[in-house]
């Protein structure tokens, strides 16, 4: 009875891929790398000093 | 002598713009945080890899305020590009950042002298300056007495003791940066009478054709006779054909008369700095003499010998403790996971959304989240080398090495934050200030093995050595090989492009070690935490997208009913890119399932866990096996066609070969597009880095086979 998974299940792939591509679009036009990599970020070296 | 100027700025009607500048390493970066908090922004200047940082703080009435906080340098007389934009953005030679309204000048009071060089070519530019003493805790500790009140009185300006680390000092500041009356300086130096006509000439040439203020231009024109504007960067304005002009002519004069104009002007600055801290700064009777408690330890830890083994020593124990403490909550999450699984199994009937959570989504995260804990032990220890001190001794250490292959000592700064990611270790390169040295360290970077890895590593370690039969101690030994591997990587590559395509003298290296001192664990803890939640965040967001993408990829075509699981897989999107790789990677024992992984990690290197565990989850899943192996134990039971085991010892040492020496960042070759501003090096780069692994890994697997392993 996967009739209503399949359709449910490519959704869900798709909307993955345009989520990615989305993001990858964002980094390309604001550069860098946006804390992703685990470096410690200006916001939270900010916090540190609170 | 030039006449004393006490006259109060006018009251501006909006916002004033102030700019934060200061040597590195003063504290100005710590300062600028706690007075904008998270009202910042960064980005770069146009046409230049610089960093832009500008931030909002508000006045005791509540005003905003704009605050830049410009590249640390040690004078206007610039070295890098970092130093040029500081430089440029004082003199107004931005079209893109006006000259800031007022100065903020942060000083190392510790070594007041030396900071008090950049303040003193600051003050020539006649706008409103506000000093701040920073770390006077630590000079009050070293028995340092600054008078900021006679400080004040001769200088003309307000001048701020502050300890930005502990916050003291901020709400004057504050204070300060809230005056509307801000007080010009009384700053006055004599100026060697050969040099006043070329100062004169040069000054009245920059106010009629580069359109500077009056005292601006004068203070360009000191500048310009000490740094005749050699190091320019994209954006900065140039400078008048009658000013080069002029400044040439007088360059031409004096190297016939043989003066050393520039070095007279230098000490002539320098007397003046000399007289002013003789009068401002005293020294206790009690401060101690002799080597310091830091000092006594440096001779140890910098030592030729024995720095190298407490160096040795401590990485060991940094990844012996990766090993043995992180097993338990590695297995919290392990049935954390198989809890959540079993759960979620339970509220969708079988189908392909069932698929797509469980050995999709879920699989996919779980390959990487798993190794939270190590990822945790690994960042605090790092946390705590950095915050004690020790990391600068690391660099020192690293010097000496990094000199034999041609390198700048302050590509280790770079190389080293390459070791959690080569991303912000690529752009903390801007520092170096050689482009060939640049470069050579931008090739290099990658080869650090980043945390992106290290859920490989350990995947591959746990599949090779199984946990009951074999000491921790061996794999610490594989871990540290591999780490030892990119470390050496990188220095033979450096080496090369030295010699080859890079030449290039091997440049000095002068370092400031700061003093010990005892970790700020609240500090270590709250790093190590943050860092914890990228590492999630990015499981949650790019490794749960990829992970989905990748099950889509690997069930889909689906194969006709009833045909075999391996050949199922084959028959997908994945399966079949696998396939189409194979032939290039089998002579190095990896077969399509592997190819996969590699295809993958392009994105990501630590999906190649999340890709195993997708292809080993969706080959078990329609057995309608009841137990779900653990990863590991799912690649120590793979088997190619003939039945004989896929992950071997030697596969998985080659494997890791792999992943140390490839080139598999997608996001690395984009950053490395942006700081060399080209395809050519990013393209390069991944050539030799992929071919040069390809290489190593043939090798090494076609010589084990012929030795029977």
């Amino acid at each position: 009875m996967d009739n209503w998974q399949t359709p449910l299940a490519l959704l869900v792939v798709a909307a993955t891929l345009g989520l990615l591509l989305r993001g990858a679009w964002k980094k390309r036009r604001k550069p860098g790398c946006g804390g992703d990599c685990g470096c410690p970020t200006d916001d939270f070296k900010a916090k540190l000093k609170k | 002598m030039t006449p004393p100027l006490a006259k109060p700025a006018p009251a501006r009607a909006s916002a004033p713009v102030y700019a934060l500048v200061g040597n590195p390493n003063c504290g100005k970066s710590t300062l600028f945080n706690a007075l904008t908090g998270l009202k910042q922004k960064v980005g770069n200047y146009p046409g230049v890899t610089v960093e832009r940082k500008v931030g909002t703080a508000y006045t005791q009435h509540g005003h905003p305020i704009t605050l830049i906080d410009l590249p640390g340098t040690y004078s206007l007389a610039a070295r890098s590009p970092d130093e040029a934009v500081t430089r440029d953005v004082l003199l107004g030679r931005r079209d893109d950042t006006a000259m800031p309204d007022r100065i903020v000048c942060v000083v190392d009071a510790t070594n007041l002298e030396r900071n008090l060089y950049l303040v003193h070519q600051i003050l020539d530019l006649g706008r409103p300056v506000i000093l701040v003493l920073n770390m006077m805790d630590v000079a009050e500790e070293l028995g340092i007495k600054i008078h900021t009140s006679r400080l004040e009185h001769i200088l003309g300006i307000p001048v701020i003791a502050c300890a930005a680390s502990t916050g003291r000092g901020i709400i004057e500041l504050k204070l300060a940066l809230s005056r509307p009356d801000l007080p010009l300086s009384k700053h006055a130096w004599d100026i060697p009478v050969a040099i006043a006509p070329a100062v004169s000439e040069l000054q009245a040439s920059l106010q009629d054709d580069d359109r500077k203020p009056p005292l601006v231009a004068r203070a360009e024109a000191l500048l310009l006779l000490t740094d005749p504007d050699r190091l320019r960067v994209a954006g900065s304005t140039p400078l008048s054909a009658r000013t080069h002009a002029t400044l040439a002519q007088w360059e031409k004069r004096w190297a016939a008369e043989g003066t050393d104009w520039a070095g007279a002007l230098v000490n002539a600055r320098y007397d003046s700095i000399g007289r002013l801290t003789a009068e401002v700064v005293s020294t206790a009777p009690t401060a101690p003499v002799g080597p310091s408690t830091s000092d006594k330890i440096d001779a140890w830890v910098t030592h030729p010998v024995w720095g190298w083994l407490i160096f040795g020593v401590l990485m060991a124990a940094m990844f012996l403790s990766i090993f043995t403490l992180a097993g338990i909550p590695m297995g919290w999450i392990e049935s954390l996971m198989g809890f959540v699984s079993g759960h979620v199994s339970s509220w969708i009937p079988p189908g392909d959304l069932h698929d797509l959570v469980i050995d999709g989504a879920l699989a996919g995260v779980q390959g990487v989240i798993v190794f939270l804990p190590q990822i945790l032990i690994l960042f605090f220890f790092i946390g705590l080398l950095e915050n004690t001190g020790y990391m600068a001794r690391a660099a020192f250490i690293m010097d000496r090495l990094m000199s034999k292959v041609g390198l700048n000592g302050r590509s280790f700064i770079p190389l080293l934050g390459s070791y959690a990611c080569a991303i912000p270790g690529i752009m903390a390169t801007r520092t170096i200030e050689q482009p060939k040295d640049r470069l050579v360290t931008i090739l290099v970077a990658p080869f650090m093995s980043c945390s992106a890895r290290l859920p490989v590593y350990l995947l591959l370690i746990a599949a090779l050595v199984p946990t009951s039969e074999v000491p921790v101690g061996t794999k610490v030994s594989i871990m540290l090989l591999m780490y030892a591997m990119g470390t050496f990587g990188a220095f033979g590559f450096a080496w090369f492009f030295k010699k080859t395509l890079l030449r290039g003298a091997p440049p000095l290296m002068i370092m400031e070690l700061p003093p010990y001192r005892l970790p700020r664990l609240r500090d270590v803890g709250l790093q190590m935490l943050e860092r914890a939640g990228v590492f999630v965040k990015r499981a949650g967001t790019v490794i749960l997208g990829l992970s989905i993408i990748l099950w889509f990829l690997a069930t889909y075509p689906k194969a006709p009913e009833g045909t075999p699981q391996q050949e199922a897989l084959a028959h997908s999107f994945a399966g079949r890119a696998g396939h189409i790789l194979e032939p290039a990677i089998a002579p190095l024992g990896f077969d399509w399932r592997i190819g996969i992984g590699l295809i993958n990690s392009f994105a990501a290197r630590e999906v190649f866990n999340s890709a195993m565990s997708v292809i080993f989850a969706v080959e078990e899943s329609n057995d309608e096996a009841t137990t779900r192996l653990h990863l590991r134990d799912a690649l120590r039971a793979a088997e190619r066609p003939d039945g004989t085991k896929l992950f071997t010892p030697l596969v998985c040492l080659n494997l890791m070969f792999f992943y140390v020496f490839a080139m598999q960042c997608l996001s690395t070759i984009a950053v490395v597009k942006r700081e060399t501003n080209s395809w050519r090096w990013p393209l390069f780069q991944l050539g030799y880095m992929t071919g040069f692994a390809w290489t190593l890994c043939l090798v090494v697997y076609q010589v084990g086979r012929a030795l029977g392993y």
